[in-house]
């Protein structure tokens, strides 16, 4: 250790590529680790023209035994687990669909990382599951969709001008 | 070649000798930190993993380089039971100070443990400064005073004693800088546009009030503000997280300056984008020197050295403890807050609960950084080594 120094120069470089090694493979690949030194970031900002904010959203929707499409409180329809990992729930294929190989590129190199597959067993306690959720949400019990819409607001009266679906995913529970 | 590696050691002991002065308190004050932390963490904040039992093992989405990736699955009941027990009794043990370290290194295994399974629902959260607190504090030693430990004479004096309590808080302060540091570069590469027709801030707003419905506090405010005041916004944040390095290697004074502001935009967070950031505010009070900052502060320090306020924080942090024992264990359910059910109702609790810590710790910082700045001495004023100070064990150091 230098003299004077809390930490050695050897520990000081080890601790340096571990935050920025961290940080790089958070930034530039879909690998971050866990745990890393990192905090939330930011995220593309939200056009405003005229008054007009334009975003994009994720919301679950279910139909009713009518057939009418309708959205389901994702704090409801998820607990225990967190409303905010509806987004990481969704990508990973809702727990239902195997999800698909991650593709990286770094540069010229394309490769693909796969992910788990889910067992016939693990897939069967997915349904129940989500099955009695929709049921206690007084909807279809076999059709569950993951919607992006791009939403539009008045930002001075915070009234929804318009809707616009950009994808839907649907999962067809059984 | 011998000349690049001195200097690289030079540059190295500079750095580290700036974060030194830019964090020093006293092993007094870590003590009061230390039972503040984990009263409030076990009432506010409390580990809870045993929910994940409670859902399809389907949803098993663990991060590529994490420890969850080394299991086929979610381990089974009563794997995360277990685990939150351990957890809360290691909280109550680190509050007393009942061999701390060995505890706070038992907390810090558990909490990497339960979290890398918690974080493979597709997300990872951010709560690198919950580990890295305890992860600096294990460093730091922060039962060598007011703790039974202390008071059974199981503490032994130690030449390297203070040595270790300032590694451990330039640690965390490093890791924290850092951490923000992460935080603010993609926000200016994105938010940085001197454009008035678009908002980083609404980007976290609007988004988040659709899917999950953040609709609290002031959060019906934000759509109403000025332009101007949400680009500033954008640009308050960027600067905030883009200074931490440099309150730190600034000053004493400085760093406890910035830990103020970034409590003050923690606790705005809370109000306007209901995003809480409990578990890091608690933290920056690691840095406050509780005998000057406190309201009887002195008193406590002196009370912590005595058995019955040891047994009153005890009796404080294990009927928390016990709650959530009886709460998860017997009846199934539970949250990270006592007398809070763990849904909706249990988030918009948590909001407030954010919003009173925040402005109490933002006074305690506001109360800190007045100390630091009216004091005669601000300890990065004084010679490139630091004064010499005495430690526990009365052995003069540096």
């Amino acid at each position: 250790m230098s003299q004077g120094s809390l930490f050695s120069t050897r520990f000081t470089l080890a601790l340096a590529i571990y935050l920025l090694g961290g940080a790089a493979l958070a930034f530039f690949t879909p690998f971050e680790p866990f745990p890393a030194v990192m905090l939330p970031g930011g995220g593309e900002p939200v056009p405003i023209k005229d008054g007009v904010a334009r975003f994009e959203s994720v919301g679950l929707w279910g139909r009713t035994p009518e057939g009418e499409k309708k959205r389901i409180v994702v704090s409801d329809f998820l607990a225990p687990i967190p409303d905010y990992y509806v987004f990481g729930v969704a990508r990973t294929g809702f727990g239902y669909t195997n999800p698909k190989p991650r593709k990286v590129e770094l540069g010229p190199f394309v490769f693909r990382v796969s992910q788990p597959e889910r067992s016939r067993e693990m897939r069967r306690e997915v349904v129940v599951w989500l099955q009695h959720r929709l049921h206690e949400a007084g909807l279809a019990e076999d059709s569950l969709m993951v919607r992006k819409d791009e939403i539009e607001i008045d930002m001075a009266s915070d009234r929804e001008l318009a809707r616009k679906r950009l994808s839907e995913k649907r999962f067809r529970i059984h | 070649m011998k000349s690049a590696s001195a200097f690289i050691d030079d540059l190295v002991a500079r750095f580290w000798r700036r974060v030194e002065r830019a964090t020093e308190t006293d092993a007094e004050s870590l003590a009061c930190f230390r039972v503040f932390y984990c009263i409030a963490v076990l009432y506010c904040w409390a580990p809870y993993f045993s929910w994940i039992n409670r859902v399809p093992a389907g949803f098993f989405a663990p991060p590529v380089l994490s420890i969850a990736k080394l299991f086929p699955r979610f381990p089974p009941f009563p794997f995360f039971a277990l685990l939150d027990g351990v957890l809360l009794v290691s909280l109550v043990c680190m509050a007393v100070g009942f061999r701390t370290r060995w505890f706070t290194g038992v907390y810090l295994v558990g909490l990497i443990v339960g979290q890398s399974f918690q974080y493979s629902f597709g997300k990872i959260d951010h709560s690198m400064v919950e580990l890295s607190i305890v992860l600096a504090m294990l460093i730091a030693d922060w039962g060598r005073a007011g703790s039974v430990d202390a008071l059974l004479g199981r503490v032994a004096a130690s030449p390297t004693a203070e040595l270790r309590r300032k590694q451990g808080l330039g640690l965390f302060a490093v890791l924290l800088a850092f951490g923000m540091l992460t935080a603010g570069v993609p926000k200016a590469v994105d938010w940085l546009d001197f454009d008035l027709s678009t908002s980083g801030v609404l980007c976290w707003f609007y988004p988040n009030r659709e899917a999950v419905g953040r609709v609290y506090l002031l959060a019906n405010f934000v759509p109403h503000a000025p332009r101007l005041l949400l680009e500033l916004g954008d640009y308050g944040a960027i600067a905030l997280e883009l200074s931490g390095f440099l309150a730190l290697l600034g000053s004493a004074r400085w760093f406890r300056a910035w830990l103020t502001v970034a409590t003050l935009f923690h606790v705005l967070n809370d109000l306007t984008l209901n995003i809480p950031f409990l578990a890091q505010l608690l933290t920056y009070t690691a840095f406050v020197d509780w005998r000057r900052s406190v309201p009887r502060g002195a008193s406590l320090v002196v009370g912590l050295t005595r058995a019955p306020a040891l047994v009153g924080v005890g009796v404080i942090s294990g009927a928390a403890a016990l709650y959530h024992l009886v709460v998860r264990w017997w009846f199934g359910g539970g949250s990270i807050i006592v007398l809070a059910p763990g849904d909706k109702a249990g988030d918009v609790v948590e909001l407030y609960i954010t919003l009173v810590i925040g402005l109490a710790v933002l006074i305690l910082l506001i109360r800190e950084t007045k100390n630091r700045w009216s004091g005669p001495i601000d300890p990065s004023n004084q010679g490139a080594a630091g004064a010499l100070t005495k430690d526990e064990s009365g052995l003069v150091s540096r």
